[in-house]
């Protein structure tokens, strides 16, 4: 009771409501990061179960043995499954070479069966989602089937030996994925055909696959156990998918983004951590005279004790009450910001995240307050009579060693990943101490610059070096928020910017391939008639690699590279084409007259730089090609990068002009066809039966819609770890306020002017930002190295902006925020700040 | 009430020791006032801390009401100064968060007395600070606020109240009105009364005046002939 009496009249404490702030903003911070990442994970994981169609799935290439069903159904598991082969589909002297997927009365386990009564149609009043699929005796077909049969909805198509009525347009089933086939249209249809069908004979092509989902808390488990338990009967024919591996790009996004949100949460701890360490200070030193007080009011040092542990468990009570009250109220800030991005219903989140909160509000003040009033109980009852005293605080090693500790033991709580929390601490460290080294290096200067410099640079020079310890610990403080914020934004903007492309509304969103040269002008009328822009023909030859440097290929170096087991797509191009960078060699006309001449033997080829490397090319190079049987030489005389992400025909191997037009060949062109011209493609197909098309416009939508769900919530992210380095800025300057008050007092009353004292203290505090500005750069710089190599696979840049914004940002920011802070020295009459004091 | 028999401090200072105080001793009887008077330095306020508890002499012992506190362990000593203690100080030190009333009750709080703000308000109207209990030290003069300590230090109702400079840091007609407070409380209670201070109007109203000599020598201040 006393504890928390006391708490509620130190309310009124500058330093017990900064430790407090701090205590809130650690919580909130991480209530309301894991809060959003635990829905939106649930939501993502929701949905790529949906991709799967299932939470788990066994792909096989022979059948699956009803045993591993029977027993999956045993352990209460929903099972369903699939077969899907390619097959051929007639309507009279029309065939196409569909790929089936063949489902029972279970599927889809998750997700929906999107399907539609109109073909080419977005039109959401024609398209019906379910949770079946076909039933027997009809199938759904992917628009493009009907002008390749030429039939309408309604009409039946031959499939084997049965007829089937295509009733319904397949829009979309849930484990379709984002490999689009370039082989036929997608056709959906019941099990049950199959055997009147008699499409499937012993030795037939087909992908079986055993959908499992369970349901209820101890899903997950169930599931798990499943898998373990049958796991010594799975053949080589056979593995294991499950939502993360179903989709790799989902999967890879859904990663990134946790570990940015687990980065998000960390930093905005640490930095709370560290403005709670500073006030826990500042506290400790108003609270000396306070135990005096204590001791010769009679209290023993263990009741001493005992006072504060209990004040400093009711802080920490109502702090992590407060934090997860505002971190329950921020996440929902947060999906309001984002809701039109998010799914209308996004699961409730666990119990884990409220566990986290006040986990983390106990684990920091047991981290960072405790140590700073550990030593009160101990100090001398004389400190109400003298100031001289000695006082022995914990050692700052120990401090932080012990505030290190409770930083690790959070950090690999919340990521579970020894490299993540290894390169978050190595960024702090090496901030720390390189701010602790620099730091008192640029404090000798600063004291050698102060006898060279006039009055008011010179008295507030030498008072950083008088106060260097406290310097110290403030340049410490501000360099960590500020190299923590600087990861932060660079972190956020280098992934924005990687997944931006996917944003660009008028990407390209179909590819067309496979068009035969005198189908060229009519496909582009069709198009300029819809005022459709392609990205322009290329064209390719198909052809194979059959040496290196004349020496025939191994069959070892065959299996290595995919590019060397099968065809490949070769094109020409006079000029380099948009999106492509030369790395190295150079283009054509720069080529020796040798290897431009027409008549050459040799011809120069340019290969895309990944390629060549992981070929082990270089410039010089000799490739032997084999087209439609005739073999040709090509040197290597340059290397490019390609920009896949411009959704335009890229190839790995070009050629000059004239060098392949005489092998037969075909073109192809990306175009965005926005929704309403989407019969384009009914007429194209109709026209020209080969014409391939690759319609990529649903897994753009699809993964743009999460990118930018990922995005908007990181962004009100960052304002909230902005709060938390403001805080530390506070905490920090607030260390040496009732010094700097007093010297001020002190000055005033020997006559100085204000504007002498406010000059003084915006010179030493924009010094003491300036050198943390630079101190934080270098830490910064240091650990995104690290985070962005071993991370995120992002290949480590050089950032300058961060060596010239970060001194003078900090300078600037600090300056302000010091002399905002001591105004009140210069407002209040000397004496009145005398009596204070 | 209390009696010091040849206590000495001394402080390591670099390789050396300093003394402070040499073989002093000195004997105060319950209910009895005295004035301990000395130049800056003499070692008065490192007396009273030892007279009070809240230091230990390098050697001698202090008895109060017949125990020898110098002898006991620290959390002894506490448990002495909450029975007998009670302290006014120079600047005061009432707790800038917490109200007049706040101030006063905290250490009757801290011994779970539950009637520990009506006995606040009480002292407080007795020091003449009915109404001004519930605002803060920074809204009270300089004067009001040692009237709060006052309240406070007797609110506990100690034997021995220690007051080391208690006008020190007041003009001279506030300081009076404390020193009247002080004598007028002490009578009241019936405290021994043990008062360093600088003020010679002050010592002048105690029972007894002692003149401290360099930490080594006490001289009743009538008979004050020895130069530091």
């Amino acid at each position: 009771m006393l504890a928390i009496r006391m708490l509620l009249r130190s309310w009124r404490d500058e330093e017990v409501r900064l430790v407090i702030a701090a205590l809130v903003l650690a919580v909130a911070v991480v209530t309301s990061v894991t809060l959003l990442a635990d829905r939106v994970e649930r939501a993502l994981i929701a949905e790529s179960s949906s991709f799967l169609a299932a939470d788990l799935v066994l792909e096989s290439h022979v059948p699956i043995d009803s045993e591993l069903i029977n027993e999956a159904q045993g352990m209460g598991l929903r099972t369903a499954t699939t077969l899907s082969f390619v097959s051929m589909v007639y309507n009279g002297d029309r065939m196409h070479l569909a790929s089936i997927k063949a489902v029972d009365d279970g599927y889809p386990l998750r997700g929906q069966v999107r399907h539609a009564d109109r073909a080419f149609s977005d039109d959401p009043a024609h398209i019906k989602s379910t949770n079946a699929g076909p039933e027997p005796g009809v199938a759904w077909v992917e628009s493009r089937l009907l002008p390749l049969l030429n039939v309408e909805l309604g009409n039946t198509i031959e499939f084997g030996e049965s007829r089937l009525n295509v009733n319904r347009i397949l829009i979309e089933a849930p484990d379709t994925g984002t490999s689009f086939s370039f082989l036929g249209a997608r056709i959906l249809l019941h099990a049950d055909d199959l055997p009147a069908a008699g499409v499937l004979v012993p030795g037939s092509r087909v992908k079986y696959r055993l959908l499992l989902a369970a349901d209820g808390k101890q899903g997950a488990q169930t599931l798990a156990e499943y898998r373990a338990s049958v796991q010594s009967r799975i053949s080589l024919h056979q593995r294991w998918i499950s939502p993360e591996d179903a989709q790799q790009s989902i999967a890879d996004t859904m990663q990134k983004a946790r570990r940015f949100l687990l980065l998000s949460g960390s930093i905005g701890v640490i930095l709370a951590s560290i403005a709670l360490a500073l006030a826990s200070h500042s506290f400790a030193l108003g609270e000396i005279r306070q135990v005096g007080l204590y001791k010769t009011w009679g209290l023993s040092a263990p009741k001493i004790r005992r006072i504060y542990c209990l004040y400093a468990l009711a802080i920490g009570v109502v702090g992590s009450l407060l934090g997860i009250l505002l971190g329950a109220f921020m996440h929902e800030i947060l999906l309001f910001v984002v809701q039109d991005w998010l799914p209308s219903q996004l699961p409730e989140a666990g119990f884990k995240p409220w566990i986290i909160g006040i986990a983390t509000g106990i684990i920091c003040l047991a981290g960072f307050m405790l140590p700073s009033i550990w030593h009160l109980p101990a100090l001398p009852a004389m400190t109400v009579l003298r100031k001289d005293i000695p006082i022995e605080p914990v050692s700052t090693v120990k401090k932080s060693a012990i505030g290190l500790l409770a930083i690790a033991g959070l950090l690999l709580w919340y990521s579970e990943n020894a490299l993540l929390m290894t390169a978050m601490l190595a960024g702090f460290l090496s901030t720390a101490l390189a701010a602790v080294v620099v730091g008192y290096g640029l404090l000798l200067g600063v004291r050698w610059l102060s006898q060279h410099l006039t009055s008011v640079w010179r008295l507030a020079l030498a008072n950083l070096w008088r106060r260097r310890l406290q310097s110290l610990i403030q340049v410490l403080g501000f360099s960590g928020a500020i190299a923590l914020l600087m990861i932060m934004w660079v972190l956020k903007t280098s992934l924005i910017d990687e997944w931006r492309w996917q944003l660009a509304d008028d990407a390209p969103n179909h590819f067309l391939v496979n068009v035969a040269p005198n189908e060229v002008v009519g496909v582009d009328e069709a198009m300029a008639k819809r005022a459709l822009d392609s990205s322009g023909w290329y064209s390719m030859v198909r052809g194979r690699i059959l040496q290196f440097n004349e020496v025939d290929l191994t069959p070892e170096q065959r299996d290595g590279h995919e590019s060397l087991r099968r065809e490949i797509n070769l094109s020409w191009s006079k000029e380099l084409p948009k999106g492509n960078s030369l790395m190295s060699g150079d283009w054509w006309p720069a080529l020796p007259e040798e290897l431009r001449s027409q008549n050459a033997d040799i011809t120069p080829v340019s290969i895309e730089v990944e390629l060549a490397r992981e070929l082990g090319l270089v410039l010089g190079d000799r490739i032997t090609f084999s087209i439609g049987g005739l073999e040709f030489e090509a040197e290597l005389t340059s290397t490019r990068q390609l920009d896949w992400k411009e959704m335009r025909p890229s190839f790995y191997f070009l050629f000059p002009e004239g060098r392949l037009e005489k092998f037969p060949r075909t073109f192809m062109t990306s175009v965005y066809i926005p929704s309403a011209d989407k019969l384009l493609l009914n007429d194209l197909l109709r026209q020209y039966p080969t014409l391939q098309v690759i319609a990529l416009d649903k897994v753009i939508a699809r993964v743009r819609t999460i990118i930018t769900q990922v995005t908007r919530g990181l962004e009100v992210m960052t304002l909230m770890i902005l709060a938390c380095g403001i805080l530390v800025m506070f905490a920090a300057v607030r260390l040496s306020m009732s010094e700097r008050l007093h010297e001020s007092a002190v000055l005033r009353t020997l006559g100085s002017s204000r504007g002498l004292i406010l000059g003084v203290q915006l010179i030493e505090f924009t010094s003491l930002g300036m050198g943390a500005g630079f101190l934080s750069a270098l830490g910064a710089e240091t650990a995104l190295v690290v985070i962005q190599y071993y991370l995120f696979d992002l290949t480590p840049v050089w950032h300058l902006w961060l060596w010239v914004v970060g001194p003078l940002g900090a300078g600037l920011l600090v300056g302000i925020l010091g002399v905002a802070y001591s105004r009140s020295a210069v407002k209040q009459s000397p004496l009145a700040l005398l009596r204070r004091l | 009430m209390i009696k010091a028999y040849k206590i000495s401090k001394k402080v390591p200072i670099a390789d050396t020791e300093l003394t402070i105080l040499e073989a002093l001793s000195l004997t105060v009887e319950a209910g009895e006032s005295l004035a301990i008077v000395g130049p800056s330095g003499s070692g008065k306020s490192t007396l009273l801390g030892i007279l009070a508890g809240l230091d230990l002499p390098s050697s001698g012992s202090v008895h109060i009401d017949g125990q020898n506190i110098t002898a006991m362990t620290e959390d002894a000593r506490a448990e002495m100064r909450a029975r007998y203690v009670g302290f006014v100080f120079q600047s005061f030190h009432l707790l800038p968060g917490l109200t007049a009333q706040e101030n006063v009750a905290l250490p009757l709080e801290l011994r779970s007395d539950k009637a520990a703000m009506d006995t606040a308000a009480r002292y407080l109207q007795r020091v003449g600070l009915a109404d001004r209990m519930t605002h803060y030290p920074r809204q009270l003069s300089g004067g009001e606020q040692q009237r709060v300590a006052v309240a406070r230090a007797f609110a506990c109702q100690p034997r021995i109240l220690f007051a080391d400079e208690p006008t020190g840091n007041l003009d001279i007609v506030t300081g009076a009105t404390i020193n009247d407070l002080l004598f007028q409380l002490n009578q009241e209670e019936g405290t021994t009364l043990v008062i360093v201070t600088h003020e010679n109007s002050l010592a002048a109203r105690c029972g007894r005046r002692l003149h401290l000599q360099c930490g080594t020598q006490f001289t009743p201040v009538e008979e004050m002939t020895v130069k530091c």
